[in-house]
């Protein structure tokens, strides 16, 4: 049996007090089982803001499944950790804090699709599939009502192929490409009222 | 430890008495311990080394290369240091005192039996002996180890650690003398996570979803716990190397910068115990807890 002089002294019962930061008052709180701490564990993720077309990047702190804290991400080239005022609330995009502190999902947020039917006053809740197939519709009505072949340019008629009754108005929402399609999308259809609600 | 230093020391230990429950009992000897350090170097002042060339350094940290600077330290230094806090120590616990007497017998042995200057891996083994042959346990020979390397480190460094361009330098070990990082903090004005040295005191800046450690980056494996009710203080663990550090959130201390994070360290010591009980280890390979702390809680 390999004895150092400690454990022989030990074992002889004659050693001098151990010296521990506990014996120097550096007590670790942790280490009391009356008063255990309680550990909670986060996992911190990345993502990139989508209120507009700048992409600032945002980490996301998720306990349990759940975001707890998103803020501006310090190594983002864009942002460098800072976000505007509707970045800095992307948190209650899907929750909000109780009177307790307690995330707890946003009662505001839209999970179903609202239609208000022309001259009515409240809306109603319909499923995707209708309210896709009559937004379809409803544009292919008006663009086919008012769609203007042909305008007379002194004298000669000029091949035009447009309406004015739709604006179609692009999201800052979405991605660049995406806004890009949009716009060969309406332009496909004639819509030559184009524009975006950028936040740049 | 300069006069700036040791008063800043003093007004962090008054700040985390009030940060950390607990402190308050445990300032008095880390207030003691400081004030000890900065006598010692009043009598014994240390010159600092000359400052490595600016452009070559540049160079270096460039191509992502540490300086590794690990100067040797005087024998009779350290064990001067050593001694002055192993005084400390019995003057705060009378009951250390024949520990202490007996630790000055080792220490005074090793400065006959070293050259006039040796390395820090060398204090390193000094350290393990008297674990293993004396009643000093591994949390206190930490304490007086680092505390020792860092003053002599610090002083040592100072100049080229002016020179030193850490805004190019994006590894998880020290720019300057390659060590390892047991500390860092959330900067109060960006959040960046900024790792500190804990033997030169050199900070720099570290993606904040990165381990320092193995460089791991992905977040499924990366996380921090805190404790409940309480913020300011993350353990990041990585479940690939099974390492943890510790990071100090700035932003709730409403501190205007200068925070002597080794303070903060020292206070928040609880964290490293429950690191180790979640079966995580020190990246830097400071142990601040002792082997019977981490077996208690799993009986």
């Amino acid at each position: 049996m390999d004895l150092s002089r400690r454990s022989f002294l030990k074992l002889a019962g004659a050693t001098a007090a151990a010296a521990t930061l506990t014996g120097v008052g550096l007590r670790k709180a942790s280490a009391s089982p009356s008063e255990p701490l309680r550990i909670k564990f986060t996992k911190e993720v990345h993502t990139t803001c989508t209120y507009c077309g700048v992409g600032c990047g945002i980490i996301c702190n998720v306990r349990d499944g759940v975001i707890v804290n998103a803020e501006g991400d310090p190594d983002h080239p864009i942002n460098e950790g800072t976000l505007c005022s509707k970045g800095a609330s992307i948190f209650n995009m899907s929750y909000i804090f109780d009177e307790k502190g307690k995330p707890r999902l946003n009662p505001n947020r839209l999970t179903k699709v609202l239609y208000r039917a022309p001259g009515a006053s409240d809306y109603e809740a319909v499923e995707w599939d209708w309210a896709l197939e009559e937004i379809a519709k409803r544009i292919k009505d008006t663009r086919d009502r008012t769609l203007v072949e042909t305008v007379d340019v002194g004298g000669q008629q000029v091949t035009v192929n447009r309406t004015n009754a739709i604006n179609w108005l692009g999201s800052a929402w979405c991605t660049g490409e995406e806004n890009y399609l949009f716009h060969k999308m309406v332009r496909a259809m004639g819509v030559i009222n184009v524009d975006h609600c950028a936040r740049l | 430890m300069t006069k700036s230093l040791y008063e800043k020391c003093q007004e962090e230990i008054t700040r985390c008495k009030k940060l950390y429950k607990g402190f308050s009992d445990s300032s008095p000897f880390i207030s003691s311990a400081c004030s000890a350090v900065y006598e010692y170097f009043k009598e014994h002042p240390v010159a600092p080394l000359p400052a490595y060339d600016k452009e070559e350094a540049a160079d270096m940290i460039r191509a992502g290369n540490s300086l590794s600077l690990n100067p040797n330290l005087k024998t009779r230094a350290a064990v001067g240091l050593l001694k002055k806090l192993g005084e400390v120590i019995a003057k705060t616990n009378p009951k250390l005192k024949a520990t202490v007497n007996e630790l000055d017998e080792h220490l005074d042995q090793f400065l006959l039996d070293s050259p006039e200057e040796v390395a820090k891996e060398e204090l390193f083994n000094l350290r393990d002996f008297l674990i293993k042959e004396t009643e000093l346990e591994e949390d206190l020979a930490t304490f007086l180890f680092s505390i020792m390397l860092t003053s002599f480190y610090r002083q040592y460094l100072q100049a080229t650690s002016g020179v030193l361009r850490t805004d190019l330098w994006e590894r998880g070990d020290c720019p300057l003398c390659g060590t390892k990082p047991h500390y860092g903090q959330l900067r109060s004005e960006d959040g960046a996570k900024q790792l500190e040295c804990w033997l030169c005191g050199t900070q720099w800046l570290h993606t904040r979803i990165k381990c320092p450690y193995c460089n791991n980056t992905d977040m499924e494996k990366l996380g921090f716990f805190t404790v409940e009710d309480d913020e300011k203080v993350r353990v990041n663990y990585c479940q690939k190397c099974c390492q943890y550090y510790k990071i100090f959130d700035a932003r709730k201390f409403h501190a205007d910068g200068g925070v002597v994070l080794a303070i903060h360290n020292l206070a928040s010591l609880d964290y490293d115990l429950l690191a180790r009980r979640e079966g995580f280890t020190p990246g830097s390979g400071l142990e601040w807890v002792n082997k019977d702390e981490i077996v208690e809680a799993q009986d």
